[in-house]
């Protein structure tokens, strides 16, 4: 038997302990770039600061750049692992770019699997290539420019986009921004009530068809009415056929099957059905909206 | 019920439990009492009922998104790690370490190899007969005049004597640690960790089998001595077992024994932790050392008490610790 994948791999099911599975969002390798670099400009600004610290302390005969050095190191090493441990996994590049870091279990980052996967990131950021290499005019062989491929080919061949410091410290990175909910769309379009109601009332609307239905009705609002019967009519077509019905509008049959699916039954008045609908075989077959030429 | 009551009906719930989520993220789960970490539980036990008949209800796709991100957040802040507590450390410190550290098979073989190597190489340069000219390799003979312009009596006049200031141990700690952090990285790849360590003690061997002849300058090898009896006993441990930790891990990649490529390189990943984090330790001991005793106008007796004292604390530590079975805390 063949196996069974996933349809999208930006994701990843967790089972919690109640036996209960919920999904991820992955953050890709350009979100996850984009956090680093932000990262390191904070450093970097951090640095600077306090390389202009020590040359006022210098003139004032003051400390020196071995102190520089010590801070520098201190923080490149600690800033990572102390944010992702106590900011349950978010960085101050990562907060911005809206990801974190979890176990791959959907638990919080523990202190060791920060460590691993930051003491792990040198590697990651492997080859190292001279400048020269990008510019031949550049005769400096020592300032080594990490190129990171080590990371992006690991994280290619791995489920979860995990680099190598990731999958040492069982960790995945993953979205943090929470997305918005709202409650079914009310659609009040005349005619959609004539039209539930010509719907044979022992159709089923099957579960795939009512997820295809609620898609259509979120993005029809962005959507033209020519536009809008010319998606639908792929649909409507063969379930007018299907139902035996005929209506003026794929769009308000859509629409009428996304109330059946997801709404109880509607109280409000409604206009003559024949202004809208037509029973195949009773009424004619051209509709004013396909005499107008809106459906093609 | 339909979709579109379901929803509504358990909207104020679902914001409930976003608001305790948004709270425990920007704020303290300690301030809460406990009826409110109970709601939260319970809040979050709904959520995932709703999640869970989601298909049932047939709720349109952007409302299973949205409970999926609501269970998965609210997930994330039920199940938090561990902290970490010192009193969870010192067993951990104290048994399992050093008995990882002694029982490791890449850091006995790093170790042969590394002390292997400077042995041959001091010993050939010091005995000119066996390889005449070995100290007048490429790279040797040029690492030798460099030891030889920096410890000469005339070297360090130029370079204005040498003094101990609070500036030396960050630039040693900085210089130090990075090292012993890249050579780690590069142990991962195997070939190129062995290597840089390995060339290292051919190096060092080399000039002190140089500088061992009765020959050679006896101001430079004075000062020498002087200069890397202290600290080389912490440095060269450190460099040992940064390039074993990196090994192991990459060798656990090759060899998986009977595990996943990935299952086995996080198994190993977390028993490399202790033994590089032992190596930056003693790579920090030693820029101390180098920092402050190194230049100092200290007795060589007080540098080879550090020597004896850095030596017993490595043998008491990772031998006589070592050999004890360990008491096998989780490192987490």
């Amino acid at each position: 038997m063949a196996k069974q994948h996933q349809p999208l791999d930006t994701s990843v099911s967790i089972v919690t302990p109640e036996n209960i599975q919920f999904s991820y969002r992955l953050a890709g390798p350009f979100r996850r770039a984009g956090a680093f670099v932000l990262d390191s400009l904070i450093l970097g600004l951090f640095v600077f600061l306090l390389m202009i610290l020590v040359t006022f302390m210098q003139l004032g005969g003051g400390g020196g750049s071995g102190f520089v050095l010590f801070f520098v190191f201190f923080v490149r090493w600690t800033y990572f692992i102390v944010f992702e441990t106590w900011r349950n996994g978010q960085t101050i590049g990562k907060k911005i770019v809206g990801i974190r870091v979890a176990t791959t279990d959907g638990k919080p980052v523990s202190f060791v699997q920060s460590i691993v996967r930051n003491l792990l990131r040198d590697a990651d950021l492997f080859p190292l290539v001279p400048l020269s290499f990008f510019n031949s005019d550049i005769n400096q062989d020592l300032l080594l420019i990490p190129t990171g491929l080590l990371a992006v080919v690991i994280m290619t061949v791995s489920s979860r986009y995990q680099r190598l410091g990731d999958l040492v410290a069982g960790t995945m990175v993953i979205d943090a921004e929470a997305s918005v909910t709202r409650p079914a769309i009310h659609l009040n379009e005349p005619g959609i009530e004539q039209i539930i109601h010509a719907i044979p009332q022992s159709y089923a609307i099957p579960r795939s068809m009512a997820q295809a239905l609620a898609h259509y009705v979120g993005q029809r609002g962005w959507l033209s009415q020519p536009r809008r019967e010319e998606i639908s009519r792929h649909l409507g077509q063969p379930l007018c056929d299907q139902l035996g019905i005929r209506v003026q509008s794929f769009d308000l049959l859509l629409c009428a099957l996304y109330r059946m699916a997801f709404f109880s039954e509607p109280t409000e008045q409604f206009l003559p059905m024949s202004q809208y609908l037509t029973q195949a075989g009773s009424l004619s077959t051209t509709t004013p909206f396909v005499q107008q030429g809106g459906i093609q | 019920m339909k979709a579109a009551e379901l929803i509504e009906k358990r909207q104020p719930q679902w914001s409930e439990l976003e608001q305790y989520v948004h709270s425990f993220q920007y704020g303290s789960r300690q301030k809460l009492t406990g009826a409110q970490m109970n709601r939260f539980a319970a809040l979050y036990r709904a959520a995932c009922a709703d999640l869970a008949l989601a298909d049932s209800y047939s709720l349109p796709p952007d409302t299973v998104q949205y409970l999926h991100d609501l269970v998965a957040q609210s997930h994330n802040q039920l199940y938090r790690a561990d902290r970490m507590r010192i009193s969870n450390w010192l067993p951990v410190l104290m048994y399992d370490v050093p008995h990882r550290v002694f029982h490791d098979k890449s850091v006995r073989v790093v170790f042969v190899l590394f002390w292997g190597m400077f042995f041959l190489s001091m010993w050939l340069s010091y005995e000119d007969t066996i390889w005449p000219q070995f100290d007048n390799q490429p790279i040797l003979s040029d690492f030798i005049a460099s030891v030889d312009q920096m410890h000469s009596d005339a070297g360090i006049t130029m370079q204005g004597g040498r003094h101990a200031t609070l500036d030396s141990p960050g630039f040693y700690i900085w210089n130090n640690v990075n090292l012993c952090l890249k050579t780690f990285v590069e142990g991962i790849l195997i070939i190129p960790g062995l290597v840089f360590t390995m060339f290292n003690s051919y190096l060092f061997g080399g000039t002190f089998g140089y500088y061992a002849r009765p020959d050679a300058p006896v101001d430079v090898y004075n000062n020498l001595v002087n200069w890397a009896t202290g600290h080389l006993v912490f440095e060269f441990a450190a460099l040992i077992l940064a390039t074993a930790a990196g090994v192991k891990l990459g060798m656990s990649w090759i060899n998986t024994k009977g595990l996943t490529r990935k299952a086995s390189l996080q198994k190993n990943g977390m028993e490399t932790i202790p033994i590089i984090g032992c190596a930056i330790v003693m790579m920090i001991l030693a820029a101390f050392i180098e920092g402050w005793i190194a230049p100092s106008d200290a007795p060589y007796w007080v540098r080879f008490t550090i020597m004896i004292l850095s030596l017993v604390s490595i043998i008491g530590y990772f031998i006589v610790l070592g050999i004890r079975q360990g008491g096998r805390h989780e490192i987490r």
